[in-house]
Order: C-alpha cells, then structure tokens, then sequence
C-alpha cells in the first residue's frame, strides 16, 4: 500500500489549538482501519513526515483498507492531520469460497487450475513485450529475442500456496531509503549517480540480505560548492526454526 | 459443432505523440514503424482471408489515442512522407544489394515489396485506415474492442468521476470512429479495481478481459478456471487470460519469435551501412538508430557481428510450422478441456499487437498461416469474438474478480514505485479540481466551454499509464515525465484562468491545436452523479 500526504499550515494550526503546542512533538503514524470498522485500530505504522510518502507491506492478503495520518502523543492522544481513502487489497489466492450451483469435483477443479497456469502466473511475459514495444536505446547491446526474454523472470510463487493444505510461514525484510535535497543538486548513492525526482525527492527500495549494508549519500550543489553527505548503516540477523 | 473456441486478441495501443511544434519529432516514430509494420499487415491479412472466404474471428483493442492519431490530418500526412524516404531507400537498397549474395537481394525485394503494399493500402483508404478496420467489423470478423480514454490506469485513480471519465469519454470516441457503440474494452493494463465493472456496465460495456489470476483468484472460486467469463456481481463480462498460449509465443525456450530463422530485429542498415548513406534516412540529430531495414536472421546465441543472412523463404516456412504446432497444441488443448468441463472451453489468447511483425517480424505470417489452418485442417474449434461466445453460452458463474493486472508480480507495482509514485498527487489534485470546475460549470458556452474542455484534455493525457510505465522501465524517461509535467502545468494553468475569470483566449487555442485529441469531448463527463 502507498500513502502520501501534504500537510498544510492551517492544519498544523488548527492541531495545536485543539492539543496544545506540544502537538508537533508527537511520534508520527500512520493507524490503519479496516474500512466499514472504524471501532478498532488494526495497526500503526511509524512514518517520517518528512518523507510525505510511504510504503506499507500488509502482513495479510485482501480486506478494504484505510489509513489516518496524525501524531501519537506521549498521553495516548491521537493528533489526527489526514484521513486517506479506502482502498481493497487484492487476494493474492485462490478463494476458499465455493459456489453450490457450480460445483465441481475437487480433483478436477485443482487439474483445470493447473491448467488455468498455476505456476506461470505473474510471469511477466507481456510485459516484458511491452517493455520491448517501447524499446530502444536499454536493448541495444541485446543480440537476440532469446537473450531478452531470459531477463522476464518474476518472483511470483507464494500467492499459489494453496490455503488449508499444510501450515506455512514466510517473511522477508526491505530496506527503503528516502531523502530529499535542491531538485537541480547532484546525488550519489553508493558511488553511483542518481537521477532526482523533479522535486529532489529520492527513494530506493532494496532486499536486505543477512550481514551489514552501508549506504552511503553524497549530494553536492549544482555550482559544485557546497555538498552533504549522509551515511546509512543498516544491519538484519535472521533466525529461522523455533517451531513448536 | 466445434468442441471449443479460440478467442484471439490484439491489443493495440500507443500514447498519444504529436508534436505540431517539431517537424520532425523521434517519438512519433513509435507511430510510423507501427503501422507500416504491425496495423498494416494485420489489416492486409484480414482482408485477404475475408477475400478468400477463410471463417475467422478476431478481437482487437484499437485504444482511442491511437484512434485519434489515426485519424490526425497532421500525423498522417507526416507518415505518408516518411513511408515515401523508406521507399526511395528500399530502391536504393536493391541497388546496392545486386553484387550481394541472392538472399540480400530477397530480402530487398521483400521490403520493398512490404513497404509498396502499405503504400498502397493506405492511399487506398484515403490516409484513413480506420475506415478499413471498421469495414472487417462491419462484417462481423473483427471485433473491435475500445480502451480507456487515454490508457490511464483506472485502479491508481481516487475519484469515481475520473475513472468514468476514461470510459464514458472512450465510448464516445468510439462511436465517432466505428459508427456504434462498443461491446467491449480493454482495461488499460488489464489493470481492475472493485467498481470499475460498475461503471463499464453504466456505460453500456459488456465485456473485458483480465490476466489469469484476475479470474483464478476470484471470489467464489471459478468453477472453469480461467476457460469461461466469470459475470461480475454488476453485470459485466470477464474473460482470463489462457497462460499455456501467451507461453507458447513468448517463453524464453519454447516461444515461437525466438526462432534462429526469424528475423533478427537488432541488426539494423541504420547502424551497419556508410553513414552518409543512411544519413538521409535518419532524425535531424543525426544519431544512427533503427531505419527498418535488416538482412540478419536471429541465428543462435551469437553476437551482432556474427548473426547469418536472412532467408525470407526459410523465415515464412518456419512460421507455417509454428502456425502448425500452435494449431495442433489447441486442438489438444480444447479436446481435453471440453471433456473435463462438460460444455466448450475457451481460450482467451491475449498479445501486445505491436509484437506482431514491429518485433516479431513474421508474426503477421503466422497469424495468417494459423488462421487459415484452423479453417481448413480441423474441426474440434472455431475461433469466436466474446460477444459471440456470450451469446451461444449465456450462462455463466457470477464473482468478484480479484484486484490486479497483466505487469510484472500481477497487481499494480509496475505503474506504482519509487520511479513514479511522485506523479500520483498531482494526478489526483487535477482530477479533484477538474470535477469542481464540472460541477461549478453545469452549461458553459463560448470561450469558457472551450476551456473547460481543453482541462479535461489535459487531465485525462496526463493520465495514460505510458508516462508512469516508462519512468519504471527507464526508457524515453525524461520525455514521460515532460509529458506529466506538461499536461499538469497545462490544466493548472487553465484552472486559474476559469476560476478567476480570465480565460486567455490565445493560450487556449494554442492548446487546442497541439493537445487536440477528442475534438468532440464534452467537460461534463467529471460531474458528479
């Protein structure tokens, strides 16, 4: 899920008149809900405001959503700046709800389902064409049709783990790394140069292997006079089994 | 009576790229090489089977800014000239191929002969290939199938109006074009959100089509996979995408284009000839790109250097074979299927049309080839529009199809991560404007009525999924986000003009004439209801 938001100064205003000056003190978040239950808070993810943007993963698949931005006060209050719309995650897998007047033996239903490309999905092939109907200039040092066509892979294999069939459980990190600075400045990540979002945004999201990573950002002024550099350090140990 | 059907779809499409302010503008080539490669061919193959009384069915989206381009005096005009250089280079190139081995001077031939043909084909239309296509559906072989208004991206669109908008502004254009109104579309992407299918349904669509899991992740669970329509709970139609034949032409081993007869697209007489030869036949700047012309097969895992000369005869022998596989794995297919399922399957077949013959080079052949092998060579399946099949199948289950599209992971990542999520708050903050300006606006005239329409241009070409498609994939990624950036600019500053009064009457028909898609659009699409 992928939430943005412009906070405007009359909001600010209006927060401090209701909460008092420590309001922009509180601990920013986003607190989800599923839409239609406002009764319960399902979750809160701790954001930058800064940022004005940020990517949620879901730890389940499908149900309707939505988000209120605010700040967490050290009481417990709740500084509310936005309220998001609702928005309906996909599935993510086959239904276990069954029709009665479609019904179908469950062995031939897994057989026309196997057929219906269970293990293909999601391969990514068209668009992989597309990318190549829009071609060029990347394709180029590409000698062959084969030789592209190789690069289409995906990783699409967890949304088939059929449900009920055994217990499973899965989870992985990212890191995402965000920052902004003057939209015509010179940014390098990790020694290599990278192009700005025209408003001198930046993000990368990366897989985080077991070990330390470091990332490195060095941004210099367009007249080269001047430059900053921030360097992020982020480490992950994972330990698998404990089963019980 | 056939035991299933085969339901072949073309989705053609390109961004609307027109550039009055440039002679001579690189991106309108995408243009200019898909019709003398891809709409051409496909559209001589179909009169041709017509003519030969061959029975077939085909689907094809013909997206509304392709339509509108279709259409542009100016564009067309442009493509007629470009079309006469590659013909004079194609003389040029049989000349100088004389003292070549024969197979250069067949492969010459060929191009010229190709490039002659749509010459021909489209001074017979009058410029207006459009009439031709219509003409196939008028005679019931061809289905055409509409798009969003300019392929935005309806599930990364907050506001209900904006998504009708594409749809309701689309149905429109299509009328204008094909002279009635369309059964059914193309989900920009085949990108669907809950609620769109009740907004196709308001604007009288009946049918669209989904990747697999759109119909395999459905809720309840489809009785027939992805070998029937689902009905939507609002009434609409959804076909799956059939996984085993998208396969067969593009899988890395065992998809057809791949073949070493077949042409190799990389090698291009716009990189390998004199410079001064082809100068004449390049962009202003000068940079050697593809021209169109090449003499080299795909060869095997070789370098550029190494590839063997194109064989046009071993080339089309070559796609009569894969025409014959394809036809024998369907007839397979269909046999085991219909035992299965109790009542005849079919088979969804959805491709980029694009790929036909712009990358696959002999794909025309082999559409042509296959078409006629099922006519002729069997019995156990027809191929079918949906509407048809519909009509001789009218029951079918009823579910919610899953949220997702036909990208890369299935959902909506491709046109929604760190490379373009900026576009996405400006998106939003002109659609929200522009249903104000609607609602404030409930019958402009004159002046105002023209801006108010211009705004709607602008907000909807801001709109199509191309920009954020290729901010992702880094190709032609500074002329996308110039796109946005325009189209953005262009309606805010109309917005200003209409709320404070001051319509600058120059500007806008500046607009008017270089953003000039849907001449008969009416602002009052973004109201609410």
């Amino acid at each position: 899920m992928h939430a943005y938001w412009e906070i405007a100064p009359y909001t600010w205003a209006e927060a401090e008149k209701t909460f008092g000056p420590g309001a922009r003190s509180g601990r920013a978040v986003l607190r989800f809900f599923a839409a239609g239950d406002e009764s319960k808070v399902a979750f809160d993810v701790d954001v930058s405001l800064d940022a004005r943007n940020w990517y949620v993963r879901l730890g389940r698949p499908g149900g309707g959503w939505y988000a209120k931005l605010g700040l967490l006060l050290p009481d417990g209050r709740f500084v509310l700046l936005a309220v998001s719309n609702a928005v309906q995650m996909p599935n993510g897998q086959i239904s276990d709800m069954l029709d009665e007047k479609w019904a179908i033996l469950k062995s031939e239903w897994e057989r026309l389902f196997e057929l219906s490309g269970a293990g293909r999905l999601g391969a990514g092939s068209l668009d992989m064409a597309r990318m190549l109907a829009q071609r060029w200039e990347m394709f180029k040092a590409v000698s062959s049709w084969s030789g592209v066509l190789l690069g289409g892979g995906s990783s699409w294999s967890r949304p088939l783990e059929r449900p009920g069939k055994k217990f499973w459980l899965v989870a992985d990190a990212e890191v995402i790394i965000y920052g902004a600075t003057e939209p015509d400045a010179k940014l390098t990540f990790q020694g290599q140069p990278v192009k700005l979002n025209p408003d001198g945004t930046f993000s990368f999201r990366f897989a985080l292997p077991n070990g330390e990573q470091k990332f490195p950002i060095h941004a210099v002024h367009k007249d080269g006079d001047l430059s900053e550099s921030i360097e992020i350090s982020v480490s992950r140990k994972t330990k698998n089994g404990g089963k019980s | 009576m056939p035991s299933g059907y085969l339901c072949l779809t073309l989705h053609a499409h390109l961004p609307y790229v027109r550039h009055p302010e440039h002679p001579d503008f690189l991106e309108e080539d995408w243009l200019y090489e898909a019709i003398t490669e891809t709409y051409v061919p496909i559209l001589d193959m179909m009169e041709r089977l017509a003519g030969e009384k061959v029975h077939y069915r085909l689907t094809m989206s013909l997206t509304p800014p392709l339509c509108n381009m279709l259409a542009d005096e100016l564009l067309m005009s442009r493509y007629r000239q470009k079309l006469e250089k590659l013909l004079e280079l194609c003389e040029k190139e049989i000349y100088r191929t004389r003292s070549l081995p024969q197979l250069f001077q067949d492969t010459a031939r060929l191009y010229l002969d190709k490039f002659s043909r749509a010459k021909r084909i489209f001074d017979e239309s009058g410029g207006r290939i459009l009439t031709r296509f219509k003409a196939l559906q008028d005679a019931g072989l061809l289905e055409i199938v509409t798009c969003g208004a300019t392929h935005g991206y309806l599930p990364l669109m907050v506001h209900e109006e904006a998504r009708r908008a594409q749809i309701a502004v689309a149905v429109d254009d299509y009328k204008r074009h094909f002279g009635r109104a369309p059964k059914g579309i193309w989900l920009p992407e085949c990108a669907f959100a809950p609620g769109v299918d009740k907004l196709l349904k308001e604007q009288g669509i009946m049918f669209t089509f989904l990747d697999a899991h759109g119909l395999l992740f459905a809720r309840p669970r489809p009785r027939f996979g992805v070998f029937a329509p689902l009905y939507s709970p609002a009434g609409v139609a959804f076909f799956g995408r059939d996984m085993e034949t998208a396969q067969q032409v593009w899988s890395a081993e065992q998809g057809y284009p791949g073949d070493y007869n077949y042409r190799e697209f990389y090698r291009d007489i716009g990189f390998d000839l004199d410079y001064n030869y082809v100068r004449p036949y390049l962009h202003e700047d000068g940079v050697r790109r593809n021209i169109g012309i090449k003499y080299h097969r795909v060869t095997g895992r070789v370098a550029l250097g190494d590839k063997a000369p194109y064989d046009p005869g071993r080339a089309r022998d070559t796609a009569a074979a894969h025409a014959g596989n394809f036809l024998f794995n369907r007839e397979r297919q269909v046999d085991y299927l219909a035992g299965l399922m109790g009542r005849p399957p079919i088979i969804s077949s959805l491709y980029d049309a694009e790929l036909y013959g712009h990358w696959w080079f002999e794909g025309p052949d082999f559409l042509e080839f296959l078409l006629k092998k099922i006519h002729y060579d069997q019995s156990v399946f027809k191929t079918i529009t949906p509407p048809e099949y519909l009509a001789l199948v009218p029951e079918q289950q009823v579910a919610d199809p899953e949220p997702s599209s036909w990208g890369d992971k299935g959902y909506h990542e491709v046109w929604l991560n760190g490379t373009n999520d900026w576009i996405y708050p400006h998106l939003h903050i002109i659609a929200e404007r522009m249903i104000r300006l609607a609602n404030a606006h409930a019958n402009a005239g004159g002046v105002l009525r023209r801006a108010l329409n211009q705004a709607a241009r602008e907000v909807l070409l801001a709109q199509s999924s191309d920009w954020a498609f290729l901010m992702t994939v880094g190709t032609a990624r500074s002329y996308s986000e110039r796109r946005t950036r325009e189209h953005v600019d262009r309606f805010l500053a109309l917005f200003h003009q209409i709320t404070e009064n001051r319509v600058d009457e120059g500007y806008l028909s500046q607009l008017e004439s270089k953003d000039n898609i849907f001449p008969t659009i009416d602002y009052r699409v973004y109201a609410g209801r």
